[in-house]
């Protein structure tokens, strides 16, 4: 069962149907400016047209707009609806805590925790192939857990708790940065994410 | 289409206040409805202002410098500037653009005898 | 022929020459021009720290500055551009112009006019000055989020001058939007409806309804932010950090259509101009361009997809919905195009050079209006890509077009054509090579405010480098120009161009009270309308 909080594979269907309206858009427009430019150029003789509305062709391409956006807006809000939602009953949580200038990550119920910071970097252990959802909170100011490869970051706030569930299908070593300008070490307030079977991941933790 | 100029304004305002009420489909904080609410109160209020406003009079004099404006402005900016600084600067600050604005005060009453 | 029925008359004290004679003056004319003067001196000085900043990406690690300069300089870089460059441009093309195109002898309020100019001037001044005090400029972004703006997170004075300077620009800005909005409606000259006020004009009401309606949130803002570092509260406790983010969006986001609407102006009278034909569909422009205005208010919290302390679905809704307006614009100016007789001035290239990039740049921000897209693409350099591309290549080649346009009005002498294509050349080149490359980068995890990158990032970046001093050679080449034509001047005459505006039946240089008499206006074309039908 294709599981919703796969954000990578979300992000890439949706951003397919967005990527194929820009470049025909794109295309189109470019093509027009450029022929109107070549043809219409000024020539002896070239007497300008006196016509100055075409209000049929306005209310159509107008009505045309329209069913793009509603195209668009459609896909985004079913996605986004995938995206958001937050199953009952997910085993396995991560606590995220932010702060000038590190992570930490615990684990709840395990007793595991990992921290670090824009010297020594942390990295974050996470089953492949299961929902898992974590809640964050910041100690300080505003900062925001991205990992590229996941196609999804959220704020981490210091007067609230959040929470949001991702899948990562694929084992294998990610990047994660912070997206919230934070001061001094944002540039190096990164993190590592391992991602691997859901056996190298128990073994992991009981190593802890 | 429009012949004056605050019912563009009003026609604005009016469409401010459809995304208003399209706001309450998705969610009622305040916030939402109470800026951009606010903004259409605001743009529609200043219509009524210029509607009622009577028309230009037939000769208006206009001037050629303005230095009481400019003491207005720098009096104006160094008070605020003086804000996190402290009393030593923006009370020489607010001391400024008093005196610039009893200079507005007089160029503008010389200007209404010279009519 | 209809001549004037309000008239003005200047006191009768002979105008003060030399500086004082302008940097006091009243006339709209002198305002506008200092004004200009102004955001270009600042324009250079936030291009040298974007070259700064580009010459410290161009490597990983640090080279040339450290990680706190690099953070004051971006800070520094981005509220120059906004605060300072174009929002108090697009406010003084409009100061300058708006009297003109519709027939006015002088702009409304004009002390106040020249307040908004000094108290812009006097903003820009604090902001520098953050350089030169205890702990350096700002450094907390353009936006200043909370807390890290506040007193624990920014100390040093160099935040709160920050904090004055912007609420001074926006204050002077506010001002000057109100008097331009008093002008439109009170000192159209008889015969001017509405319906034949020119383009240029109707932008920019739309843009001071927008500076009006939201800029004072911002000064709300800024007041209690610095109130926030000098006695603590206001942002802190449950939500506060969030309301600060609405309240500075509901200002931040019409902000950056104050900064594009009266350009896409420019572009629609130059192209009209250099189509030779009047612009066409304005009745569908006119109207477009209340909606846009309309929603640009309506879309603040797009900016907080990635909170998650938001409705997403209402503001992307809105903000997708710009689809229309937007649709509609490009459909009015290139339709002037179509069935015209196309001269390829230096005005027409910066015109269809932002056709075509500031498409790119709307393009993208449709993408980034789908908070799952947002969600990765927000806060990495796929943004700056967008927003570079919708107010550099957009805004800024717009207010080109006008300025070769226009120049010939404002000074009675004609730009070199030879120099404008060549800094066209190198603006449309550097722009595609400094900010194209940020799409990838930004897509594949290279997040904004950085000062140093994983070294798989370096190539793209040495490539945006040098983008960045092809368009700074551009520049060059402007003041250059600029300076030439004023120098060896070629008369240009009233009206050298053929433009359909009241502006263009004046001498060049406009006289202190800009006509003598008037055409008689029977649309927003009332040259083109003249020459037609003599009457």
């Amino acid at each position: 069962m294709p599981l919703a909080s796969d954000t990578r594979h979300e992000f890439g269907g949706l951003f397919s149907l967005y990527e194929w309206v820009t470049i025909v858009t794109a295309a189109v427009v470019f093509a027009v400016v450029l022929f109107a430019a070549v043809r219409y150029r000024s020539r002896p003789g070239r007497q300008p047209s006196t016509r100055t509305e075409a209000n049929v062709v306005e209310l159509v391409f107008a009505l045309v707009l329209a069913g793009v956006i509603a195209v668009l807006v459609h896909g985004t809000f079913t996605t986004e609806n995938r995206v958001d939602a937050i199953a009952a009953g997910v085993q396995t949580r991560v606590e995220v805590t932010a702060f000038k200038w590190g992570w930490r990550f615990a684990y709840p119920g395990t007793g595991v925790s990992v921290a670090g910071d824009n010297e020594h970097p942390p990295t974050l252990h996470l089953p492949v192939g299961e929902p898992i959802v974590f809640v964050q909170r910041s100690r300080d100011v505003v900062h925001s857990f991205w990992v590229p490869a996941l196609r999804f970051k959220r704020d981490v706030w210091p007067d609230a708790t959040t929470r949001f569930e991702l899948t990562v299908e694929r084992p294998g070593t990610y990047d994660g940065a912070c997206a919230e300008f934070c001061g001094l070490h944002h540039t190096d307030m990164t993190f590592k994410v391992v991602a691997e079977s859901h056996a190298q991941f128990q073994k992991w933790l009981a190593s802890r | 289409m429009i012949g004056r100029g605050p019912v563009a304004l009003l026609v604005w305002a009016g469409m401010l206040g459809v995304f208003v009420a399209i706001q309450f489909v998705f969610s009622t904080n305040a916030y939402y409805w109470g800026l951009l609410g606010g903004a259409a109160v605001a743009t529609a209020a200043i219509a009524g202002f210029y509607l009622l406003r009577p028309p230009l009079r037939p000769v208006e004099y206009v001037p050629e410098v303005s230095y009481a404006t400019v003491a207005v402005a720098a009096g104006g900016a160094v008070a605020i500037i003086g804000i996190p600084f402290g009393a030593w600067l923006y009370l020489p600050g607010l001391g400024l653009l008093v005196v610039g604005l009893a200079g507005v005060v007089r160029e503008l009453r010389a200007e209404r005898s010279a009519r | 022929m209809a001549g004037l029925s309000v008239t003005s008359v200047a006191l009768e004290r002979p105008r003060p020459s030399g500086l004082v004679g302008w940097l006091a003056s009243t006339d709209h004319k002198r305002i506008g021009l200092l004004q200009m003067g102004g955001t270009l001196v600042f324009f250079i000085a936030s291009g040298v720290v974007a070259l700064l900043m580009r010459s410290e990406l161009a490597h990983p690690g640090m080279q040339i500055v450290s990680r706190q300069s690099y953070n004051e300089l971006f800070t520094v870089h981005g509220s120059g551009m906004v605060y300072l460059v174009v929002t108090p441009l697009a406010l003084a093309v409009g100061i300058y112009l708006v009297p003109l195109q519709i027939g006015a002898a002088e702009i409304a309020w004009p002390r106040l006019t020249l307040l908004g100019l000094w108290l812009f001037v006097a903003g820009g001044v604090a902001i520098y000055f953050g350089f030169a005090v205890d702990h350096g400029a700002a450094r907390s972004g353009w936006f200043a989020t909370y807390p890290l703006s506040n007193s624990a997170h920014s100390s040093g004075k160099g935040q709160d001058l920050w904090i004055c300077g912007v609420f001074l620009a926006v204050l002077g800005n506010t001002i000057q939007s109100g008097t331009l909005l008093a002008t439109i409606l009170r000192k159209r000259a008889p015969g001017m409806t509405m319906a034949r006020v020119p383009p240029f004009t109707w932008t920019m009401l739309v843009t001071v309804l927008l500076a009006i309606t939201s800029f004072p949130v911002l000064l709300g803002t800024m007041a209690a932010l610095e109130w926030s570092r000098l006695y603590g509260g206001v942002f802190d406790g449950q939500y506060g950090p969030v309301a600060y983010q609405l309240l500075f969006w509901f200002y931040g986001h019409p902000v950056v259509y104050v900064m594009f609407f009266p350009f896409v102006g420019m572009v629609a009278e130059a192209v009209s101009a250099f189509s030779g034909r009047r612009f066409f569909g304005y009745k569908g422009f006119t109207l477009s361009m209340l909606l846009f205005a309309a929603l640009s208010m309506s879309v603040w919290a797009h900016h907080m997809f990635a909170t998650g302390r938001i409705n997403n679905e209402y503001f992307s809704l809105t903000s997708t919905m710009l689809i229309v307006p937007a649709g509609l614009e490009y459909f009015a100016v290139i339709g002037t195009m179509i069935g015209g007789a196309i001269v390829f001035s230096t005005a027409m290239l910066f015109s269809i050079g932002f056709l075509l990039l500031f498409l790119i740049g709307g393009l993208t921000g449709i993408i980034v209006a789908s908070p799952p897209l947002d969600y990765h693409l927000t806060d990495s350099y796929f943004y700056v890509a967008h927003f570079h591309y919708a107010l550099f290549a957009g805004s800024l080649f717009g207010f080109f077009a006008g300025v070769f346009y226009w120049f010939p009005k404002v000074t009675g002498v004609l730009l070199r054509e030879s120099l404008g294509k060549l800094q066209f050349a190198l603006m449309f080149i550097g722009a595609n090579v400094t900010f194209f490359p940020m799409l990838i980068l930004g897509y594949e995890g290279m997040p904004r405010r950085v000062a140093t990158y994983p070294s798989k990032f370096t190539a793209l970046n040495v490539v945006e480098t040098v983008g960045g001093f092809v368009i700074a050679l551009g520049v060059l080449v402007f003041l250059v120009n600029v300076v030439l034509s004023l120098r060896r001047r070629i008369p240009a005459g009233d009206n050298p161009f053929d433009g359909p505006g009241l502006e263009w039946w004046t001498v060049s240089p406009p006289p202190r009270l800009n006509f003598t008499s008037l055409p008689p206006i029977r649309s927003y074309a009332p040259l083109y309308d003249l020459r037609n039908d003599p009457k």
